[in-house]
């Protein structure tokens, strides 16, 4: 393929400074490629650094962090953009939807100024042509009565409408690459489900690509192409979502898949994960997964893992093999018993 | 006898009608979850159970006692507050950010007392062990404690009365997914050890089928549906349970388009 890549991460790396002049790696060794119109998952836990890859990304990082590495977004790099090529990559490259909108919408103005600002701001569209935009938009997002809604303030409507107001001001940027962090965390299932769907159906419609950034496993399965399981600042696992619930092979994303608790059996036990998740800083020289890890050696703990192409995906875990071998063998061993 | 009885409970916040005739039983070492979605009235119903609201009309019952009114005297409170203790969502919130957890359990054992120094560290120790704390994050503050630790501390001290009835609202909810895994499987073992009657609330149908042996879904403050858990949620009588039950991504879930 010789189509240049929407976005491309190459050794990405974000330090934090702290206040006594020492610094913290919060992300690292980074190295992602998403094309043209692909939807992505990045699910991690706390601290696994998925919410601050969408920062680097859109260069949001707070004033304490420096990225390292490259970003690339159609081919240019995006840490050494001017201002004005910043302004235009933020406006109609990328766009962002958060977890909580209320929190990045102003409560003091209608939504139909916070939809058309940007419009007539930086497009130079006049009023009235930004409302019949915005109204449009919002009509294909499945609100109801938009141009109602229009004239409402953010408090008169709900977090899920709201979600879908800030979905509607992202697609009248029209960018080529949607960033959702977290986006349907703070909604209802059954609204969650609607506001999945129509990010989902606008993305293959537009044909944008999306990152989707979720702590929801099963979420990014069902709305993404590929997912990236995330532990410590680094991705551990890369696998198209089709095969990930037969293939995984990392034995923290077998850990999460085996931790969720199901809605159609109870388990005996859930297999829990021992420990708590480590951010990059907390973690030793080796696998930062090492101390949680049942499958653990000497060796694991010193020597840091590469990321390394293993049945049709991308693990870091240097006995993935003898792993899977072993949970191969046992699975065998099982069905001949029976 | 039933641990908890709930029978008519209404709630009115001014005009709204935020619980609506809701009626149940949990019997003594039984498990309820109740399932809805924000608004619903589920936290109201938990918190008029523990006595931070009080019900407009209906009666609760726990262990036999009626506690629809409010405790007349510390006697009647402390009564109380041995019969059912709650769990919340956020434990950052609910523990004093100054206090070690060591020194939260202790508070409450004091209170509640009638042991000797000695019976009391032992107890103490004991309750740290059954959450599975270690000794150094027992004499930790809060803000030196992780989510997960954080709520195994709000479970000990809510232990510490050596209550019958445990209300769980969202307990698990704010966690890690491999941490939520290890607090459901511990809160599985202290019901298992003690035979203590669970009230699980939470918007999350996988987890209440974990923890639960009955469900009760509520939709703007009235029942939609109530029994056996792995019936309802395999055979939902209601459209609302069933819309509630096709919505959590699982294995093989498509998004509608």
């Amino acid at each position: 393929m010789t189509t240049v890549p929407l976005l491309e991460l190459s050794s990405l790396t974000v330090d934090f400074a702290t206040e006594d002049g020492g610094s913290r790696t919060l992300l690292a060794d980074l190295d992602l490629t998403l094309a043209p119109g692909e939807a992505l998952g990045l699910v991690g836990e706390s601290g696994s650094g998925k919410s601050m890859t969408v920062r680097a990304i859109t260069r949001l990082l707070p004033p304490a962090a420096s990225a390292g590495g490259a970003i690339r977004f159609e081919g240019r790099d995006v840490t050494t953009m001017d201002a004005a090529a910043l302004r235009a990559y933020r406006d109609g490259g990328v766009g962002l939807v958060f977890q909580d909108p209320r929190a990045h919408i102003n409560p003091t103005r209608r939504i139909g100024a916070f939809l058309t600002e940007a419009l007539r701001h930086n497009r130079g569209l006049g009023k009235r042509e930004a409302l019949a935009r915005a109204e449009a938009v919002l009509a294909e997002v499945g609100i109801d009565e938009p141009a109602r809604r229009l004239r409402q303030y953010p408090h008169e409507v709900s977090g899920g409408m709201l979600q879908r107001v800030m979905i509607a001001s992202v697609l009248l940027a029209e960018p080529r690459l949607i960033l959702a962090d977290e986006p349907t965390t703070a909604l209802d299932v059954t609204i969650q489900r609607e506001v999945v769907a129509i990010l989902d159906r606008m993305r293959r419609e537009r044909g944008m690509g999306m990152v989707f950034i979720t702590h929801d496993l099963d979420l990014a399965l069902a709305v993404c192409g590929r997912v990236a399981v995330m532990y410590a600042g680094r991705i551990v696992e890369i696998r198209s979502a089709r095969s990930l619930h037969e293939r995984a092979a990392h034995p923290y994303t077998l850990g999460l898949l085996g931790s969720r608790p199901a809605i159609d059996a109870r388990a005996q036990r859930l297999t829990a994960i021992p420990g708590r998740p480590v951010s990059a800083f907390e973690a030793g020289g080796g696998c930062a997964f090492a101390p949680r890890c049942a499958f653990a050696t000497p060796t694991c703990e010193n020597e840091p893992p590469p990321l390394v192409p293993f049945d049709g995906g991308l693990v870091r875990c240097a006995r993935v093999e003898e792993i899977h071998a072993a949970r191969t063998n046992t699975w065998t061993s099982k069905e001949a018993a029976e | 006898m039933n641990a908890v009885e709930v029978r008519s409970l209404n709630k009115f916040f001014k005009a709204h009608h935020a619980v609506a005739d809701v009626g149940f039983d949990i019997p003594a070492g039984g498990s309820l979850g109740i399932v809805g979605e924000s608004g619903s009235g589920k936290t109201t119903i938990a918190r008029m159970l523990v006595g931070l609201e009080c019900p407009t009309s209906g009666s609760i019952a726990v262990l036999g006692r009626d506690r629809s009114r409010p405790a007349r005297g510390s006697t009647e409170r402390n009564t109380r507050a041995q019969e059912l203790q709650i769990v919340f969502q956020d434990p950052y919130t609910s523990l004093d950010p100054q206090q070690s957890a060591r020194s939260a359990i202790d508070e409450v054992l004091r209170h509640h007392g009638g042991r000797s120094a000695a019976e009391r560290a032992a107890r103490l120790d004991e309750l740290v062990d059954q959450v599975g704390l270690t000794l150094r994050q027992s004499v930790a503050r809060p803000r030196d404690l992780s989510g997960g630790q954080r709520q195994r501390v709000a479970i000990a001290r809510a232990l510490a009365t050596g209550p019958r009835v445990l209300v769980l609202d969202e307990a698990v909810s704010a966690l890690d997914v491999s941490i939520q895994a290890q607090i459901l499987n511990l809160l599985a073992d202290i019901r298992a050890d003690t035979g203590l009657a669970y009230l699980l609330i939470s918007h999350d149908l996988a987890v209440v089928r974990q923890l639960c042996d009955t469900v009760l879904v509520l939709r703007r403050g009235r029942v939609v549906e109530q029994g056996d858990c792995g019936q309802v949620l395999d055979n939902p009588a209601e459209e609302y349970t069933r819309a509630l039950r096709a919505a959590v991504p699982v294995q093989g879930w498509r998004i509608a388009v």
